[in-house]
């Protein structure tokens, strides 16, 4: 009789649980399905604001590449525009007021890359191929770009490498 | 801060006219650590020595980009362009001055001036120089040794 009992009690018992596991699994389901639609909403939201910054970024370039050299295009339109900013005088002047090793290394390749792009011969399909692999080594427009998204530098030296990284994007070889 | 638009241009069309010209001859300059002249080698391995050396001036490597940059120069200074040998001076002064040897990075800058000064590189060389020129210079300290360290 005692045992009829107990035996009773364990399948109510297992009963409970079994009904508190559909309950909990059916939680866990829903809240499963709530936390992919958010990733999704999030991940749309991130892949449409890195279209955006990108966009508002060939803006940028391309009304200072007008600004600065209204009348060329292309490789001459950047010369020119690196040119008239004084970019590589000012790489030399800017290196000291860096904070980051990192940035100091940055700065001193532009410095290299710039002066390059001002005596180029924007004629000579060569040379610019050649420029356009100068600017390509080491991955020196992402290493700009972690930089600037610091924000750890001096403004002076932030605007440099913005400017810089608006003259060098989309430098491409010839070939 | 922008430069006169006319001068600029007469600037870059006495360059190109000039470009065409093959190079005067010219013996890579003394003073800057070589034993002897660069031989000069064809106009296709000047512009791989080029384009070498540029490369490590970007990484910083400088004293060893000055190799290439002498056979280059000699390359271009036997074949032409004429343009390309006031570009490698240029980078050979650039290279001795990141390397604080003040004396041999005035001597190339001044020898581009006085054997290319109708070209850009002329015009950055003479920049540099007035640059070099208003900043004092720093000797180098000795290393310290057992006889100059402090407290012996």
């Amino acid at each position: 009789m005692v045992a009829a009992e107990a035996d009773k009690k364990a399948a109510a018992d297992l009963e409970r649980l079994r009904k508190e596991f559909a309950t909990e699994t059916a939680r866990l389901r829903e809240l499963h399905g709530k936390a992919v639609a958010e990733a999704r909403a999030a991940g749309d939201d991130l892949t449409a604001l890195k279209a955006r910054q990108s966009q508002l970024f060939r803006e940028a370039q391309m009304a200072y590449l007008n600004v600065a050299a209204p009348t060329e295009a292309g490789l001459q339109a950047r010369q020119t525009a690196a040119r008239r900013s004084l970019l590589a005088a000012r790489c030399a002047q800017l290196e000291k007021l860096a904070r980051a090793e990192e940035t100091r290394k940055i700065i001193a390749r532009l410095e290299v890359v710039l002066t390059r792009l001002d005596l180029l011969d924007s004629y000579d399909a060569r040379a610019e191929d050649g420029f356009a692999s100068l600017v390509s080594q080491d991955g020196l427009l992402g290493r700009i770009e972690t930089v600037l998204a610091a924000g750890a530098e001096p403004e002076s030296v932030r605007i440099l490498l913005l400017e810089s990284r608006l003259v060098l994007t989309g430098v491409n070889r010839v070939g | 801060m922008w430069a006169d638009r006319t001068t600029k241009l007469l600037l870059v069309a006495t360059a190109l006219l000039t470009g065409c010209q093959a190079a005067p001859q010219l013996l890579v300059p003394p003073g800057d650590g070589s034993a002897e002249p660069a031989r000069a080698v064809g106009p296709g391995q000047a512009e791989a020595d080029f384009d070498e050396a540029v490369a490590m001036t970007a990484r910083g490597e400088y004293e060893a980009a000055l190799s290439p940059f002498r056979r280059a120069l000699a390359g271009y200074d036997a074949f032409g362009p004429a343009q390309r040998a006031a570009e490698c001076l240029f980078w050979l002064g650039f290279c001795h001055e990141k390397l604080q040897r003040r004396t041999e990075a005035e001597a190339h800058y001044r020898q581009l001036l006085a054997h290319y000064a109708a070209y850009r590189a002329a015009r950055l060389a003479e920049a540099r120089l007035l640059r070099m020129q208003a900043q004092p210079h720093v000797p180098q300290p000795l290393p310290l040794t057992p006889d100059t360290a402090p407290g012996q």
